[in-house]
């Protein structure tokens, strides 16, 4: 079984959202942009009590909830094998859910079966209020009988089913949160631990009653309070006991409560690395832990494939703590093993293992979350180049969409240049670097590579998933020329910056060293192994050099080590980035407004470099 | 899918065999995992009557529901609501609140899906009282038996709706699947109150089974078990009414329960009220009465009673409501109202509620309490024909006013449920003079 739609509505920062989920999903997304609460509904709905039963204030959308708000979260289940209600009377009969359709190549729901509406589905769903008086969320766990007019579940004409617990074990949905505790997981204290050792082990009952038959009569000898050191006291305490009370109790020391759980409780993995000593877990590198404790949950996974179960699994961040090689394997197994996997990350690595039509793009907009595949699985037939995008660029195409903003530079080099120079500007950074030398562009713009100046198809591409596309072009004809092509867009870009007239990008670099022009056209010189007699020599020999990223490179740092040079970089960047994340109220003197060009929607700047 | 149709008389153990049967079927494995017994009923009396007695047989411990029809279509409907086109919900908004869930119900059973999504929880279905399925009912019933095993019982003389033609439904019956036709009484072995049930249903004179005894009071017809006899009374004079009914359940040793087909009749009202109260002296010095007893009420005159006493504001907060009603709050229905108010505030940020809306939660809040049998009631009964159905006393009279009408057919059914609801004995007062030669009474 597997979670094919959800829609949340009132909860966390989210408003509403309408999410179609694949087999195997990834979420990614700037901070903040929701993913959690994305993954934190499915656990609401799907998930085991305890997240439900810390429900606050602050879970309700906006954090004041009066008396009729509400959180509801539904999600549309499918994958029921065999595809007949017939046969899970624990999901459609009428102690439980209505048996409903799905059409999995438009997505959509009906009453009843038909050509395209092929898969049996159900709907459940989360509800929760905020009770004024006494403090504390009352929830309920449902099965949606007609989404349409489902009302407000807490009504006192609400024909609702609660969910069994038998149903949720039957889905085995296990959320692995980014916050995790990885030590103790292999440990009796995790839940997760007892499940994998209840369905593909044995509780090692002899060897437990053993244990804890010789920590609860230690030999004599071996007794605590029997040692030197401690037997005094020990005495004293009991000298005080035979006063006080008559039945004159004797104290005794154990390591543990002598119960068989406490016991189990107070067992801690230890690992061993070739002839090395043995260390408990929290002395191991991070990594090691995370990923036998991954494994362990797939151990688990597998023993419910086994049996016929269904097992979804949402992670976040998998990448904590593991190096690249492994997170690739690692994401692959999970996949493997699971009927379905929701993943959040930060990593592009994560992000392009998965299929571009299940790569979602969250966002959220003043508490509306969008989720957006990379591509759309239909009708999409990409060109050529957006094919080399998705394929061959997909990790910097991913990364540069996590951003805020994100900008389609005309052409490789412009990517290359600034990139360049923000990180060796970015190095040369020291304390006492005021507010001003800070670059704020890597932040918040993420910069998509473009290659032969494919703006068109680039931009096409980057606007079906992310709501803040920037173009920024060449100030000659072919620039304005890009420029025409996207302007007519729905939507156009968010705000278009043209370089002066005629110049490129290596004007730009050769107008940075302008700051100090005389010491840096020697120093360049000298890195480039070239003699540089003016700015416009400077120009010229980087124009020859536009798809050599050494000459990118080594110049930036050789700018950078410049103060002057570095606090025009600075200026630049900054000034960009601030056009960029608000171009309507963008007010600076080095990007002039080209009122003619602009619309309400669309904002159109030109660089204008101070004399 | 099995269909067994019990068919007898009353008294024959109808809903005995029903319950054996269904309880058979149960061994015999009807009932898989998770599955119920579902029991369908008319009336909420009928339902926890008929829960009481599936929960005395281990069968069905804990794998059975026992709903009202209109509980039953209520939620059907409300549950595959998706599935209701626009012309079946044209089709039951002609109807009234009760016979329009039941159409739609109807309608909705004719598809398979909702028929096999139904079966997976009730894969058998018992109906007692199958003679009283209207027609909305009835497709019900049809629609659940296409994917259902049925048990049904009936008896077409104890149909109680004038002018309903049912024989459509009893020849469904009848066809559908086996027919068990039950024809030993075993409510009573009284031979005078079986054979004046018999000539009733039979349309035969009652007196001719009957033996005359004339004394100063009057005539009487008796036999075993059952007692005929006419008292003149008017408006003006109800006293030898309320006489002849208290001195007759004098004359019983345990409770008794009073019948009428016509419960506002102002005779009848007036000489039970005299009943309640007053204190008849015997020829030997020793008395008899008074014999409190009370109506078996419609819920919503119980719960208007509730309020009587309280003037309730046009429309008035949730608090001031609460200082109002708290005084009153020993009666569960307006504790139920009380916190019914506060969970709408709470829940739904309600703070103000008008009269009609308090009174309607009052109403209800009894119905529910009526429903579930929390309902007490001390002394004698004394209810209408009508909701006496399908339960039993040990001893019965029947208050026979001018004001009981009808074709012949009807007035013999009515008059048959009246007496055939007695155990040990049954008293009928035929209110007037020279009534007993025409129907229910003589042909």
């Amino acid at each position: 079984m597997h979670i094919v739609r959800l829609t949340i509505s009132g909860f966390r920062g989210v408003r509403s959202a309408d999410i179609k989920l694949g087999r195997h999903t990834v979420l990614v997304g700037p901070n903040n942009s929701g993913k959690t609460t994305v993954i934190e509904a499915l656990a609401l709905l799907l998930g085991r009590d305890r997240l439900v039963r810390r429900l606050t204030e602050h879970d309700f959308y906006g954090s004041a909830p009066d008396e009729t708000a509400r959180i509801l979260c539904v999600a549309t289940v499918t994958g029921f094998t065999p595809n007949d209600p017939d046969h899970h009377s624990s999901w459609f009969s009428p102690e439980r859910g209505v048996d409903k359709w799905f059409d999995p190549n438009n997505k959509t729901l009906s009453v009843a079966a038909d050509a395209q509406h092929t898969d049996l589905a159900v709907q459940i769903g989360f509800a929760a209020r905020f009770d004024l008086d006494e403090l504390e969320a009352e929830t309920v766990r449902f099965f949606v009988d007609d989404e349409a007019t489902l009302g407000d579940p807490f009504a006192e004409d609400a024909h609702l089913r609660t969910i069994h617990t038998k149903a949720l074990q039957e889905f085995g949905f296990f959320l692995v949160p980014a916050s995790r505790t990885w030590d103790r997981w292999i440990s009796f204290s995790s839940e997760l631990f007892r499940r994998v050792v209840a369905t593909r082990g044995d509780m090692p009952a002899q060897a437990v009653r053993a244990e804890r038959q010789r920590l609860w009569t230690p030999p004599e000898g071996a007794r605590l309070e029997d040692q030197p050191g401690l037997s005094e006291i020990v005495e004293a305490a009991n000298d005080e006991l035979h006063a006080l009370m008559a039945s004159a109790p004797r104290l005794q020391l154990r390591l543990t409560a002598t119960d068989s759980n406490s016991l189990l409780e107070s067992v801690v993995p230890h690992f061993v690395q070739g002839t090395g000593p043995t260390l408990p877990s929290q002395r191991q590198g991070t990594g090691i832990v995370s990923l036998q404790s991954l494994l362990l949950l797939m151990q688990f996974g597998k023993a419910r494939a086994e049996t016929g179960q269904s097992f979804v699994l949402a992670v976040e961040e998998p990448e904590l703590h593991i190096q690249p090689s492994q997170q690739k394997r690692l994401v692959n197994r999970l996949n493997a093993l699971c009927n379905q996997t929701i993943v959040t990350t930060h990593s592009p690595i994560v992000a392009a293992i998965f299929p571009a039509a299940e790569t979602l793009f969250i966002e959220t907009r003043e508490g509306a979350l969008s989720a957006k595949p990379l591509i759309n699985a239909v009708p999409a037939q990409p060109t050529n180049h957006q094919q080399h995008l998705l394929y061959a660029w997909r990790q910097k195409l991913v990364a540069a969409l996590i951003h805020e903003c994100v900008l389609i530079p005309e052409g490789v080099s412009d990517v290359a240049w600034i990139e360049a120079l923000q990180t060796a500007l970015e190095q040369h950074q020291g304390w006492d670097s005021g507010q001003a030398n800070t670059p704020l562009l890597s932040t918040f713009v993420g910069i998509v590579p473009t290659i032969d100046a494919k703006i068109a198809d680039t931009f096409a591409l980057v606007s079906a998933v992310h709501a803040r596309p920037c173009i920024l072009v060449d100030g000659d004809n072919d620039g304005r020329g890009y420029f025409d092509a996207v302007k007519g867009g729905n939507p156009p870009p968010r705000c278009v910056v043209f370089w002066p007239q005629d110049w490129a990008m290596e004007h730009v670099v050769s107008w940075i060293a302008g700051a100090d022009e005389a010491a840096m056209l020697a120093a360049l010189g000298t890195t480039l192994g070239t003699v540089l007699a003016d700015r416009q020599a400077l120009t010229a020999h980087l124009l020859t050099q536009k798809s050599y990223a050494p000459t990118h490179e080594s110049a930036a740092v050789t700018l950078m080590a410049n103060a002057a040079c570095q606090a025009r970089t600075a200026q630049l960047l900054n000034a960009l980035c601030d056009v960029l994340r608000d171009p309507a109220n963008a007010n600076t003197p080095l990007f002039a407004r080209i009122p003619a060009d602009s619309t309400a929607a669309m904002h159109v700047f030109r660089f204008v470099p101070p004399q | 899918m099995t269909f067994d149709f019990f068919e007898g008389a009353a008294g024959t153990g109808k809903t005995h065999n029903l319950v054996g049967h269904a309880g058979k079927l149960v061994q015999d494995g009807a009932l898989g995992e998770g599955h119920k017994l579902l029991a369908l009923t008319f009336m909420n009396g009928a339902r926890r009557r008929l829960g009481a007695r599936l929960g005395e047989n281990l069968a069905f411990r804990r794998r059975f529901d026992c709903q009202t029809f209109d509980v039953f279509a209520r939620t059907l409907a409300a549950r595959r609501r998706s599935l209701i086109t626009p012309a079946m919900q044209a089709q039951a908004a002609a109807l009234n609140e009760f016979d329009g869930p039941c159409a739609l119900a109807a309608a909705l059973l004719e598809n398979e899906v909702v028929r096999k999504w139904l079966a997976r929880s009730f894969p058998l279905v018992l109906v007692d009282e199958a003679q009283d399925l209207d027609d909305h009912r009835m497709r019900i019933l049809q629609g659940l038996s296409q994917s259902c095993r049925i048990v049904a019982a009936a008896d077409a003389f104890q149909c109680l709706h004038d002018g309903r033609d049912i024989e459509p439904l009893i020849n469904w019956l009848r066809g559908a699947g086996r027919t068990h036709p039950l024809t030993q009484t075993h409510r009573t072995n009284q031979q005078g109150l079986l054979a004046a049930a018999l000539a009733v249903r039979e349309g035969r004179d009652v007196k001719t089974v009957l033996t005359a005894r004339t004394a100063q009071n009057g005539t009487t017809w008796n036999g075993a078990g059952f007692r005929l006899l006419e008292a003149p009374a008017t408006q003006r004079n109800t006293g030898l009414l309320a006489w002849a009914i208290a001195n007759d359940i004098s004359q019983r040793q345990s409770s008794v329960v009073i019948l009428t087909p016509d419960a506002r009749n102002a005779i009848i009202r007036a000489a039970l009220n005299t009943v309640q109260t007053r204190r008849w002296p015997r020829n030997n010095g020793a008395t008899f009465g008074p014999y409190p007893h009370t109506w078996d009420r419609h819920d919503d005159e119980e719960a208007d009673a509730l309020l009587a006493d309280v003037v309730l504001p046009q429309n008035a907060s949730c608090a001031d409501l609460l200082a109002l009603l708290t005084p009153l709050a020993g009666h569960a229905a307006i504790a139920q109202t009380i916190s019914r108010m506060d969970r709408l505030r709470r829940a739904h940020g309600q703070v103000a509620f008008t009269a009609a809306q308090v009174t309607e939660f009052v109403r209800d809040s009894v119905r529910n309490r009526s429903r579930l049998g929390f309902r007490q009631q001390r002394g004698h009964l004394a209810m209408t024909i009508q909701r006496a159905k399908n339960r039993e006393f040990p001893n019965v009279i029947v208050l026979w006013p001018h004001t009981a009408t009808g074709d012949a057919a009807y007035l013999r059914r009515l008059l048959y449920n009246g007496i055939t609801r007695a155990q040990i004995h049954c008293t009928v007062i035929v209110l007037g003079q020279n009534r007993l030669q025409s129907p229910p009474f003589a042909p």
